[in-house]
């Protein structure tokens, strides 16, 4: 197991402590986002204000993250959240939560608040909350820099906020080891609320398998999977998430201009392909990862990771701009003054539509660019002033959702839950939008990715214009995507791997006993109490399970896909009975029961 | 005439980006027109499974020609084929 222990750090008076897992929770949760899920439901009082001291961070491995299991590197920030209210469940890859797998913990929890600016220390079971007076202000690179620095080690593992987060951007990320992020529903601000600036880990201990000799066998065959598989094996190793552009432009649900389109006619510039042959300088992976979909990239002036093909399309086609350029430079800008991209770009997009429209007037913007679309400097000024919550930033970093109702005009903000949307149109693509609909928090396509057999054909090709059959494949994949996200696996070998690998993995790997329905039943069991969390702190399943009015009511104007509109409604009643919900999306006395909760 | 496309690997191993090709009146065809034009080249990178039609992502007028006949699909004059190798992404 990787990690055994709990390090609970309170900020407030300053102390930490080691505390061991819950191992009935282990059983039926697993870990990762399952377990740290029970632990915020047990332990956050209802109605707590996100950004106050009362809410509870929690930095969540995995049993199989720092195993040597495919891409076993993977771990979740769990917390609620400041820009939904609701569950916030971020993921992120790179090695800072091998690292902590090797000092030997599971799970941080973070409670209180420190008094100024402070940085945990994490070196095996010696650990220390240190000042960060001098950290406070500087950029994740800088702080990632000065802290190794501080230490004179450069094997230390660091993740933290930039700007974004210490001012309490609701759409700040947490990166770690530079350029992966914890990216969504803003626990980058939770962090800052905190006054944590960063938490740097170093650890030595060594992954003991449950049973090595079975675990062997089974990645022997695991392994081969991800190999012969077309996407794993080789599309993400050669062109990464943005050979993604062009079929989903291809398929006419690709959204333009924050959805007021779904075609971009000059996609082609900003695509994976024209990305290989301009600014593309490598590739890189996460722990224990034999895919390796991270792209490094160079501009004259600097160089870091990505842009992924949710970055090139939010900062790119939603909002307008075309060329590389620009897109890559936001896309630093995020990940170095800790932003999400997917927020950014369908804020920035919002307030694009905003200000053509005439809702935000000239005078606001200061000496700062027009906000029109398909303008790069907008995007790269914008990018910029929202990061650092400067000026009108200010207004741009609490989200789209915010930003509209200010304005009056809720309906551009392209949101479910008061989160932004992915890339992909759901008018186009039916059974997306039921993952973005019901998704706990909120709009998000890695809570069950579709667009694998809706565009893909993985595991089998589905129509993506109907809306028959989505609901089953919708609870599947939702399960098995909780499960996966669990154990400390990237979401990505599903392309290649199915319920019983993750099983025997989890049982070789760690001591589980389960098989893939039982799997799949601790995926039901992780989804509903996420439900449970949400139903507490308010969620309205009429109003909040659904899709922005947009997207329901104005078709698709041109391009393959023309004339569609989205017709989630269909599919959600028939969703809420798979799950054993009423018809009101209240789970029943029954489901609970069965899944023992 | 029908206007293909290529993308991701695939162009790279024809070595263009769009082409313009006399082909038949199905997506089968269109292949082995493909394949005629492009030899064993194409043939044996692009079209290397026997169920050909899953190791790469066919396109017709922007639906996957799985729901518009599979390999029999009819093509018209002035159709388009947008040709993806198997790629993925989140
Ligand atoms: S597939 Fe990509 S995101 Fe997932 S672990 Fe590997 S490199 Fe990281």
């Amino acid at each position: 197991m990787g990690g055994k222990k709990i390090l609970r750090v309170d900020l407030s008076k300053g102390t930490v402590r080691e505390e061991p897992l819950n191992q009935d929770w282990i059983k039926k949760y697993i870990g990762g986002r399952g377990y740290a899920t029970k632990l915020l439901y047990e332990e956050l009082k209802k109605g707590t204000d996100p950004l106050s001291e009362d809410n509870i961070l929690i930095f969540a491995n995995g049993p199989l993250t720092g195993s040597n299991v495919p891409t076993g590197g993977r771990y979740m920030v769990v917390t609620k959240s400041p820009l939904t209210g609701m569950i916030a469940s971020s993921n992120s890859g790179g090695y800072w939560g091998a690292e902590l797998a090797r000092a030997g913990y599971m799970f941080i929890v973070v409670e209180g608040k420190a008094k100024k600016p402070v940085w945990i220390s994490i070196r095996d079971d010696k650990v220390e909350i240190r000042d960060a007076a001098s950290l406070w202000g500087k950029d994740t690179h800088q702080t990632t820099d000065a802290i190794l620095k501080e230490l004179g080690d450069d094997k230390t593992r660091v993740a933290c906020i930039g700007p974004a987060g210490e001012k309490l951007s609701r759409i700040a990320c947490i990166i770690n080891d530079k350029h992966r992020a914890a990216g969504r529903s803003g626990v980058g601000a939770v962090m800052g609320s905190k006054n944590l600036k960063a938490i740097a880990v170093k650890g030595s201990g060594t992954f003991k398998a449950a049973n090595p000799d079975a675990l062997k066998e089974t990645l022997r065959g695991a392994m081969q999977k991800i190999k012969e598989n077309g996407v794993t094996g080789e599309g993400l190793p050669t062109y990464g998430t943005a050979v993604l552009v062009n079929i989903l432009n291809q398929l006419g649900s690709y959204p333009h201009k924050n959805f007021q389109e779904a075609v971009d006619e000059e996609a082609e510039k900003h695509s994976g392909e024209r990305l290989a042959e301009t600014f593309l300088t490598g590739k890189t992976n996460c722990f224990a990862c034999p895919i390796g979909c991270g792209r490094e990239t160079a501009l004259k002036d600097k160089h870091g990771e990505g842009p992924e093909y949710e970055t090139l399309w939010a900062m790119g086609s939603n909002c307008g701009v075309e060329e590389l350029e620009p897109i890559i430079r936001a896309n630093y800008l995020c990940n170095e003054l800790g932003l999400d991209t997917i927020s950014s770009g369908g804020t920035i997009s919002a307030a694009m539509e905003l200000y053509e429209k005439g809702s935000i007037k000239k005078e606001e913007l200061g000496s700062g660019p027009e906000l029109r679309f398909g303008s790069e400097e907008a995007l790269v000024y914008w990018v910029e002033k929202m990061g650092k919550v400067e000026g009108f930033g200010a207004k741009l970093a609490q989200g789209s959702h915010r930003l509209c109702e200010s304005y009056g005009h809720p309906e551009f903000s392209i949101t479910v839950k008061k989160q932004e949307l992915p890339a992909y149109d759901p008018r186009g693509i039916q059974g997306i939008g039921l993952t973005f609909a019901v998704s706990n928090r909120g709009a998000c396509h890695v809570r069950g990715y579709l667009i694998s057999p809706e565009v893909l054909g993985l595991p089998e090709k589905l129509d993506p214009w109907v809306t028959e059959g989505k609901a089953q494949w919708g609870k599947i994949f939702h399960d098995l995507t909780a499960a996966i996200d669990s154990s400390g696996m990237c979401l990505f070998t599903s392309f290649a791997l199915g319920a019983d690998d993750y099983a025997d993995m989890l049982k070789h790997g760690a001591g589980f006993d389960l098989n893939p329905d039982s799997l799949l039943k601790a995926g039901d069991r992780i989804w509903t109490l996420e439900r449970l969390f949400n139903l507490r702190e308010g969620l309205d399943p009429a109003k909040d399970d659904t899709l922005p009015v947009r997207l329901l009511t104005e078709p698709i104007s041109s391009g393959p896909a023309k004339g569609k509109i989205s017709r989630v409604k269909e599919i959600i009643p028939e969703y809420y009975k798979l799950r054993g919900w009423d018809a009101k999306g209240i789970p029943t006395a029954a489901k609970l029961k069965e899944l023992g909760l | 005439m029908t206007r293909v496309s290529f993308f991701g690997m695939v162009r790279d191993i024809i070595g263009e980006k769009e082409i313009q090709i006399q082909g038949g009146d199905s997506v089968e065809s269109l292949l082995e027109a493909l394949s005629g034009r492009y030899g064993v080249q194409f043939g044996e990178k692009v079209l290397k499974t026997p169920e050909r039609d899953l190791a790469l992502i066919l396109l017709l007028n922007g639906r996957h020609i799985e729901h518009v006949g599979g390999l029999s699909a009819p093509v018209k004059e002035g159709d388009h084929l947008a040709v993806f190798p198997l790629v993925g992404g989140g």
